[in-house]
């Protein structure tokens, strides 16, 4: 019983036990198959997580694609409207140009009526008196009984131009075309202003003659807030339209100067006259450089000579003056006839300190203020280009050696201005060539140092790296390189008179501006000089316009009111007279 | 008959100013046209084989540039050159008034004072731009010892016979200068055969 008993209550147990087992199996099994649903569901979530990231990065990867072509479009948006900057401002100039052209060629024709007027006048007195008169003298005049030939040469090189002749027709009925001519050359200056502004504020921008309007009206802002505080100067409205962007027609005619009145009176007064009276043909000054005025002022003292007469001031008790850029004193009477155009005057070196062959630099002849350009150069460039350009082989043939270098030493270590008019264009090229060369400048125009800059920039043809070899110059260096640019283009201009193609003036000065490097052999020179002449083409492709930016003129000194100009470039190689530069 | 040509080729060397026409005169002598473009030589080298005195020889013609600028080349050529043709334009006086001081240069590169070279007066086809006359050419010449020749490139105008002046004038040097070698071999004292050679006065380094 005991036992039975015993078993019973094991068994009991065991049931219990075994019950027991199946309900924790059971719950067991359901929490399980409550896992898997679980783990199911989480890798469901899972995968469907991964799906949306997925589908977000795809989404973000079609949205930067999206940016970058919406970049690109802007880009070429960018440059599209630069190209028609560009192409506006080519316009522009194209206009000015072919306007200075026809009053040119206006002024020119009045001049060529005058003269045979005066022709007419003389042939008709002597005609009479040739009867009276010795044998040999009236041989001399037999010209006079054959039609006239005079400046038959204009005359054929103008016939060239068959539209330009037409559109002459058409401006025949301007009167007064040198006033023309001069305030054209105004509107020139304006533009060249503008042109400044922007290079100063990015100078390093690649493409030239990048019009930003908005620069362009800061600086009307200015020239307007001048205009209210400044009674002398005037301003005209035509300014406004032209800065709207809209190329119009009426421009060069309107646009009045800026430049004090009277001063600017006077001297058109004078250019008139000269241009009239004056028997050579004259080339047209197409940069304010060439005709720049004196701006006198009063001179007291006593020790000085008159540049026009050579004669004191002592007893004279008459009123005198000084220029104030060029510093040459003259009588008051005599300033009229004071060599024009006035070249600011640096400290020329005195050679009789220094043994023989010394060899100087650049800055040494250059004017303190802004267009640093030696100052030999521009008096030899000036009288090169008043006698005409149309010499053949200008450049290319060589001048009388004792008569360069002669000429030469009073060019750069004389005080007074050297009669530059009498000398042969040959002796003048000689000179500008001479001055440059290694034989007299320590470096040449383009500096040994940015030499391989250069080159390099016109082998690979990229504008931008040339535009920053130009800009890295030295000023008196890059200054000089600008003007004697704008005269080379003239020189090319005229090729078909003087036969000097680029090819051709490349070639014969290319040595001397861009130097060459000591050589040991033929074949290394030669591919020195190939180089030379490769960087003096690339440099002449670019525009007169763009060189011209270089070339702009810094306010009068003493004016009320003119701001002063920044510095227009951050790069400076040059110690030597930097502190007064910018006065 | 010809003879293979012996000897090394006679490098004559034409200089003068910008624009006297010196590439004409040497195209007109070696290829037997005119040329008409206005384009400024660098430097040019031609040969040709001709016939001098029956003779036949090996020429090479070297053309340089005008324009002082090329100076930094100038000397190399001088030195190897064995005979100068000294060009000037009778229409142009400047390129004349240079004469003189190509024949210094010449003469100072090679030490010499009787070097093969011949005086040319190109363009003389231009009678009426004429500046300067027969007769200041004649006594330039005089002056530097050296014959005088005009020729015009355009009319080829004895331009054979300057070329051939100058070869025979190369030919008669060299012979003398080879005499003077062998004889200064034999008798140590100078012969009078033997070419001047200019005695430097002022030279400090010894």
């Amino acid at each position: 019983m005991c036992s039975n008993e015993g078993s019973r209550q094991v068994l009991e147990s065991y049931f219990e036990l075994a019950h027991a087992v199946r309900t924790k199996t059971r719950s067991y099994n359901a929490l399980l198959s409550d896992f898997q649903n679980l783990t199911e569901q989480y890798d469901r979530a899972r995968k469907a997580h991964v799906a949306e990231a997925e589908r977000r990065e795809a989404a973000q990867r079609a949205m930067t694609q999206a940016e970058e072509s919406a970049r690109l479009v802007q880009q070429r948006y960018d440059e599209k409207e630069q190209e028609v900057r560009t192409a506006e401002a080519r316009l522009k100039d194209a206009r000015g140009e072919v306007a200075r052209q026809v009053g040119y060629i206006s002024a020119l024709e009045a001049d060529r009526d005058e003269l045979e007027n005066r022709l007419e006048m003389i042939k008709r007195n002597l005609e009479k008196q040739l009867v009276t008169m010795p044998e040999n003298s009236s041989e001399q005049l037999a010209f006079m009984r054959q039609p006239s030939v005079y400046r038959s040469h204009s005359r054929a090189y103008a016939a060239r131009f068959d539209t330009m002749v037409e559109e002459r027709a058409s401006e025949q009925t301007e009167e007064d075309s040198v006033d023309y001519d001069e305030t054209e050359e105004e509107s020139v200056m304006e533009e060249e202003k503008r042109e400044e502004a922007k290079r100063r504020s990015s100078i390093v921008a690649s493409v030239p003659l990048i019009r930003q309007p908005a620069l362009a009206a800061h600086r009307v802002a200015q020239s307007r807030a001048r205009v209210a505080g400044n009674g002398e100067r005037t301003s005209g409205m035509q300014q406004q339209t032209r800065v709207s962007g809209q190329p119009t027609t009426t421009t060069s005619t309107k646009v009045t100067t800026t430049i004090k009145v009277d001063e600017q009176q006077q001297r058109l007064q004078t250019t008139v006259s000269i241009r009239t009276s004056s028997g050579t043909p004259r080339m047209r000054k197409s940069y304010s450089i060439n005709q720049r005025p004196h701006r006198f002022e009063e001179y007291t003292g006593i020790t000085k000579k008159c540049a026009v007469c050579a004669l004191g001031f002592l007893f004279r008790g008459k009123a005198a003056v000084r220029c104030v850029d060029c510093g040459q004193h003259a009588h008051d009477k005599c300033k009229g006839k004071l060599a024009c155009p006035c070249v600011p005057q640096a400290a020329t070196p005195s050679r009789s300190r220094l043994p023989a062959n010394t060899k100087f630099g650049l800055h040494e002849f250059c004017p303190a203020s802004a267009p640093m350009i030696a100052v030999p150069i521009v008096r030899c460039v000036v009288a090169l280009e008043n006698k005409g350009l149309q010499t053949e082989g200008v450049y290319r043939r060589s001048g009388n050696k004792a008569l360069i270098t002669k000429a030469l030493v009073v060019l750069c270590h004389k005080k007074e201005v050297p009669r530059l008019e009498v000398q042969d264009s040959e002796v003048l090229t000689g000179c500008i060539r001479n001055f440059l060369s290694p034989a007299y400048l320590r470096d040449p125009l383009i500096p040994k140092t940015s030499r391989d800059e250069f080159v390099r920039a016109a082998v690979t043809g990229k504008a931008e790296a040339l535009q920053r070899a130009i800009v890295d110059l030295p000023q008196p260096n890059r200054d000089t390189l600008a003007y004697l640019c704008v005269h080379w283009l003239k020189v090319i201009a005229l090729s078909a008179v003087n036969r000097m193609t680029m090819d051709n003036l490349c070639r014969c000065i290319a040595p001397t501006v861009v130097g060459m490097h000591n050589h040991a052999s033929l074949a290394t020179a030669d591919d020195d000089l190939k180089d030379a002449v490769r960087v003096l083409e690339t440099l002449l492709l670019l525009d007169t316009s763009y060189w011209k930016q270089y070339l702009q003129m810094e306010e009068p000194r003493k004016s009320v009111g003119a701001p002063r100009t920044a510095p227009s470039t951050p790069a400076r190689k040059f110690g030597l007279n930097s502190s007064k530069r910018w006065r | 008959m010809v003879r293979p040509p012996h000897q090394n080729p006679f490098k004559l060397v034409v200089v003068g100013g910008g624009g006297v026409g010196k590439s004409a005169l040497t195209i007109q002598f070696i290829q037997r046209y005119f040329v008409s473009d206005y384009d400024p030589t660098i430097e040019d080298s031609y040969r040709k084989q001709c016939f001098v005195d029956d003779d036949i020889c090996q020429l090479e013609v070297l053309d340089t540039a005008g324009q002082e600028e090329f100076s930094t080349m100038r000397e190399q050529y001088l030195r190897s050159g064995h005979g100068f043709l000294i060009v000037f334009a009778v229409s142009d006086k400047n390129s004349f008034s240079e004469v003189e001081q190509l024949h210094k240069l010449i003469s100072r590169v090679k030490d010499r004072d009787d070097f093969p070279i011949l005086l040319v007066g190109n363009k003389a086809d231009l009678e009426t731009d004429r500046h300067v006359l027969r007769e200041e050419g004649e006594e330039m010449a005089r002056r530097l010892h050296v014959p005088y020749v005009e020729c015009s490139a355009k009319m080829r105008m004895n331009v054979d016979e300057a070329f051939h002046h100058l070869v025979r004038l190369v030919r008669r040097y060299q012979q003398s200068e080879r005499q003077s070698i062998d004889s200064s071999k034999e008798i140590p004292v100078n012969t009078p055969m033997s070419p001047v050679r200019r005695k430097k006065k002022n030279c400090r380094i010894q």
